[in-house]
C-alpha cells in the first residue's frame, strides 16, 4: 500500500459521517494489559508514546485492514472445495469491482447477471489452464462463494469489521474497530437488485492518488488529449478508462452528499462543507466538460484524417471517443443534478421537519424492546401490541361495500362464454403399428381374424386355446397378446383394436404367457 | 401530466399508488411524475402531508423507489393484531403473534446501529430457525433467572399476569410432552405464518438458502421498520422499562 492511496482512504474517512465508514471506539483496554511495553501512563509517557505514534500511521493502518477480506479471499483459495481450488480468488474478487464500479451509475447497474457473463470467459480461461472441463454450474458456485465473500455473507452481511491497536492522545493503547463494507446488493427502482460497491471499495479499486478527485481527474484527460496529440492511441483509450474511473467517483461523491441530504438533512453540514463542496463542483464540473469537449473534438478530427489502413489506431481512437462521450453523459447529468442541490436541501429540510424523527439512541430491538416485552405479563403486552403492531405490515386498505356495484354485479348478463376450440389429440398413428409391424403381414392378419372370429367376448386364455388347437404358429399368439396388451393398457384404449378388461382373479393358463386373465372384444378399429 | 385538475386530486393519486406496495414509479409514468412532483413541488408536497395525516397515514418516506406510507394510531388503515390471523381471537395468539413480528424486525435489524443504515442496502435474508432462535434464546435465558422464583399462581394465570415468555415457553411444552417435532413445528409455524402474512403485505419476498426457505425484506419492510423503531418501538421500549416489575398489579 503506497502512502498516496493511504491519504486518498483518509480522505474518504473524513468525509464519511455515515455509518460503516468511521470507525468506534468499541473497547478502552487498561493500560497495564495493553501497553505492549508496559510502559507506565503519566506525563512523560505520553511525550514519549504521542510523539512516537504519528497520525498518518492509523490512517494508513486503516486503509490496510480495508484489503484483509480480499486477502482472506486469497488465502481461501487453499481450502476451497477442491473442485475450485484453480481459480484465483483475489483476481476474481477484483474483477467483481471492476465490473461493478464501471457500471456504478448507469441505467444498467451490475447485477447477479451482469457479473456472470464478465465472469464466463474468465473462469472459463483458468478451467484450461488447469485443464479442468469448463463447467456453468462450478462457474456459478465459484461466483457464488466471491459475491458471498465480498458481501460477508458468511456474518449475515454485516459490515466487516476489523480490530487494531492504536496509541491515543494521553499515550495509551486502545482496541478500536473499524468496520466497512466492499460490496452489498441495493435495492434499484425498477425492482430487481444490484450489486453496488461501497465507497471504501471505490477507492481501494482505484488506488488513488494522493490528490483530490478534481485534480486527478484533470490529470487523466490531460494524459488523453497528450496521447491524442501525439499519436499513441492505446495508451489515450487506457488514460480515457481512467479518466472515466476519476468521473465515476466524483459523481459518487456527489451523490452521496445529495443521498444524505434527502434521508436525513442533519447528516450533512450545509452551513460550510456542502455548500463549498458542491460550488467547487459545479466550477470543475463546467472545466472538465470544456476539457471533454476538446478531446471528443480532437478525437473525431483524427478519425477523420486518419487513413482506413491504420484500422488498430482508428478503434483505439474510436475507443477514446466512445469514453469520453460516457464522460460528458455522465458530467452532463451530474450537472443537473448539481444545479437543483441546493433544492434537494432546502426541500429535503422542510419534508423532513415533519416526518416522524427517529429517536437517538435508536433501540437494540431484542434487548431494548423484545425482552422488556417477554417479561410483561401478557395482557399489558397484549395492549402494546395493538399500538406497535400495525407499523409492521403496513397500511392495510379498508374494503367499502358500494351498493351499486353489487347490484350491477349481481344483474349483469351472462357473459357469453368463448367458443371452446375443440382440441384435436393428434393420434400417433404408429405408435401401435409400430411393435405390430414386426411381424408379418399374413401373421397380423391370421391374429386378427382370430380375434374378429371370436364371438363377442372371449377371454385371452380361451383364445389362445383356439389359436393352437387351430395349429397357428406362436408369433400369432404374441401378436394376439401383444393387441390384448394394447386394448388393456391406459394410453392405448382409444386407438387399440382391442378392448380388454381384467378378470380378477383369473389365471391366464398358457405354456406361453402368463399374469392374470383378460376378457377380449374386438372394437372397430382395424390396425 | 396535465394540470387541469386540482392539486389535491394529484395528492389524492398519489397516495392511492402509495397503498399499492407492490406499484414502481419506474414503471409507472402517472406514480414517477407524482413522486418528481412531490420532490420538487413544496405546496403539492403539504397537500400530500395534509391528506395524508388526515386519512391517519405517515408519509416515511419518498423516493424514486415510490412513497413509504405507515398508518397512524387508531387509524383506519391500521391493521389490528387480531386481524393478522383471522378467526383466532385468543390472547395468547395475538401475544405471539406479536412476539414474532418484534422478533423478525430484530432478526433483520440484529443491531441498534443498523436501524441507522442506508435503506437501499439490502440486508441479508432471514429464515424461520434464525427467527425462532432470537426468541428461544431469550426466552430460555428469562427462563433460567426466574428459577427459583415462586411458579405464578392459578389466579395470576387467569386474569393475565403471566409472563410472555412463559406463554412462548409453555406453547412449546405443551406439545411437546405429545409429539416433540411436531412441537417444533409449532412454534416455527407462528413465524412462518408471521412472514407469509407479511409477504402478502409487500414487506418479504420468499427467496431459497440452499435448500431452505427463506425470507427477503423488501425495501419497503425495512424503511417502515427503521423509521418506525425510532418513534413507535423505542416509545414501546421506554414504557416496557418505565413499567412495574411485571407481576406486580396491572390487573387490567
Amino acid at each position: 500500500m503506497t502512502e498516496a492511496s493511504a491519504a486518498s482512504m483518509n480522505d474518504s474517512g473524513e468525509a464519511g459521517e455515515r455509518p460503516g465508514v468511521d470507525f468506534a471506539v468499541l473497547d478502552s483496554v487498561a493500560p497495564g494489559d495493553a501497553s505492549p511495553t508496559g510502559r507506565a501512563s503519566g506525563p512523560a509517557g505520553v511525550d514519549s508514546v504521542g510523539d512516537g505514534w504519528p497520525i498518518d500511521l492509523t490512517r494508513r493502518l486503516r486503509v490496510l485492514l480495508h484489503t484483509l477480506p480480499l486477502d482472506g479471499m486469497r488465502r481461501g483459495d487453499a481450502i476451497r472445495d477442491a473442485e475450485l481450488r484453480h481459480y484465483d480468488g483475489l483476481v476474481l474478487a477484483l474483477r467483481v469491482l471492476d465490473v461493478v464500479i464501471d457500471r456504478l451509475g448507469l441505467e444498467a447497474e451490475a447485477d447477479r447477471e451482469v457479473v456472470t457473463r464478465a465472469f464466463r470467459p474468465v473462469l472459463s480461461a483458468m478451467d484450461d489452464a488447469a485443464s479442468v472441463p469448463v463447467s456453468p454450474k462450478r462457474h456459478e458456485w465459484m461466483l457464488d462463494k466471491l459475491l458471498g465473500g465480498l458481501r460477508n455473507d458468511g456474518d449475515a452481511r454485516r459490515p466487516f469489521r476489523e480490530e487494531y491497536t492504536a496509541i491515543d492522545d494521553d499515550g495509551q493503547a486502545q482496541r478500536h474497530a473499524l468496520e466497512f463494507r466492499l460490496l452489498f446488493d441495493a435495492f434499484h427502482p425498477s425492482g430487481r437488485t444490484v450489486l453496488r460497491p461501497s465507497a471504501e471499495a471505490c477507492n481501494l479499486y482505484l488506488g488513488l492518488l494522493d490528490l483530490d478527485v478534481e485534480d486527478a481527474q484533470a490529470a487523466a484527460e490531460a494524459v488523453v488529449e497528450s496521447q491524442l496529440a501525439r499519436g499513441r492511441f492505446d495508451e489515450a483509450v487506457h488514460s480515457a478508462r481512467q479518466a472515466r474511473i476519476q468521473s465515476v467517483r466524483f459523481r459518487d461523491k456527489v451523490l452521496q452528499i445529495l443521498r444524505d441530504t434527502r434521508r436525513d438533512v442533519d447528516r450533512v453540514d450545509w452551513k460550510v462543507e456542502a455548500p463549498r463542496t458542491l460550488n467547487e463542483s459545479l466550477a470543475h464540473l463546467e472545466r472538465r466538460v470544456a476539457v471533454e469537449r476538446g478531446i471528443l473534438g480532437a478525437a473525431d478530427e483524427r478519425l477523420e484524417i486518419m487513413p482506413d489502413e491504420e484500422a488498430g489506431s482508428r478503434r483505439a481512437v474510436a475507443q477514446v471517443a466512445d469514453l469520453t462521450r460516457d464522460c460528458l453523459l455522465r458530467h452532463a447529468e451530474l450537472h443537473e443534478q448539481l444545479i437543483g442541490a441546493r433544492n434537494v436541501f432546502l426541500d429535503s429540510q422542510a419534508r423532513q421537519a415533519f416526518a416522524p424523527k427517529p429517536s437517538r439512541p435508536l433501540p437494540d430491538l431484542a434487548d431494548d424492546v423484545l425482552e422488556p416485552l417477554l417479561r410483561m405479563p401478557i395482557t399489558r403486552a397484549d395492549r402494546l401490541f395493538k399500538r406497535g403492531f400495525p407499523p409492521f405490515a403496513g397500511p392495510r386498505v379498508p374494503v367499502l361495500a358500494s351498493l351499486e356495484g353489487l347490484v350491477s354485479w349481481m344483474l349483469q348478463p351472462r357473459r357469453p362464454q368463448p367458443r371452446q376450440e375443440i382440441p384435436v389429440e393428434p393420434i400417433d398413428a404408429t405408435d401401435l403399428d409400430a411393435e405390430l409391424r414386426r411381424y408379418p403381414l399374413e401373421v397380423r392378419v391370421a391374429a386378427e381374424a382370430l380375434i374378429n372370429g371370436a364371438d363377442g367376448e372371449v377371454r385371452l386364455s380361451r383364445l389362445l386355446e383356439t389359436a393352437r388347437a387351430s395349429q397357428a404358429p406362436s408369433a400369432v399368439l404374441e401378436v394376439i397378446a401383444l393387441l390384448a396388451l394394447q386394448g388393456f393398457a391406459t394410453e392405448d384404449r382409444d386407438t387399440a383394436g382391442v378392448a380388454a378388461e381384467l378378470l380378477v382373479g383369473e389365471r391366464l393358463e398358457d405354456p406361453l404367457l402368463y399374469g392374470d386373465d383378460l376378457l377380449l372384444s374386438a372394437v372397430g378399429r382395424h390396425g | 401530466m396535465t394540470s387541469q385538475r386540482d392539486p389535491v386530486w394529484y395528492a389524492g393519486r398519489l397516495v392511492q399508488w402509495g397503498l399499492r406496495p407492490l406499484a414502481r414509479p419506474a414503471q409507472e409514468a402517472e406514480y414517477r411524475e407524482l413522486v418528481e412532483r412531490y420532490f420538487n413541488d413544496s405546496l403539492f408536497r403539504t397537500t400530500v402531508r395534509e391528506l395524508t395525516d388526515g386519512l391517519g397515514l405517515h408519509v416515511l418516506d419518498a423516493s424514486e423507489h415510490g412513497v413509504v406510507l405507515a398508518p397512524q394510531d387508531e387509524s383506519i388503515f391500521a391493521l389490528k393484531p387480531a386481524d393478522f390471523r383471522p378467526g383466532s381471537s385468543k390472547v395468547d395468539d395475538r401475544l405471539l403473534d406479536g412476539l414474532a413480528q418484534i422478533a423478525i424486525a430484530a432478526t433483520v435489524f440484529p443491531r441498534a446501529r443498523d436501524l441507522d443504515e442506508d435503506p437501499d442496502i439490502v440486508r441479508a435474508p432471514v429464515t424461520v430457525d434464525e427467527v425462532e432462535a432470537v426468541l428461544r434464546v431469550l426466552c430460555e435465558r428469562l427462563s433460567v433467572e426466574a428459577r427459583g422464583a415462586p411458579d405464578p399462581n392459578a389466579s395470576d394465570e387467569n386474569r393475565g399476569l403471566v409472563e410472555a415468555w412463559r406463554v412462548y415457553l409453555q406453547r412449546l411444552d405443551t406439545i411437546e410432552t405429545r409429539d416433540s417435532r411436531k412441537a417444533m413445528r409449532a412454534t416455527r409455524r407462528i413465524i412462518e405464518y408471521s412472514l407469509d402474512r407479511l409477504r402478502d403485505f409487500g414487506c418479504f419476498t420468499q427467496v431459497r438458502q440452499g435448500s431452505e426457505p427463506a425470507w427477503q425484506p423488501t425495501r419497503r419492510y425495512q424503511v417502515m421498520v427503521q423509521q418506525l423503531a425510532g418513534t413507535v418501538l423505542f416509545q414501546i421500549a421506554r414504557e416496557t422499562l418505565d413499567a412495574p416489575s411485571p407481576l406486580a398489579g396491572d390487573a387490567t
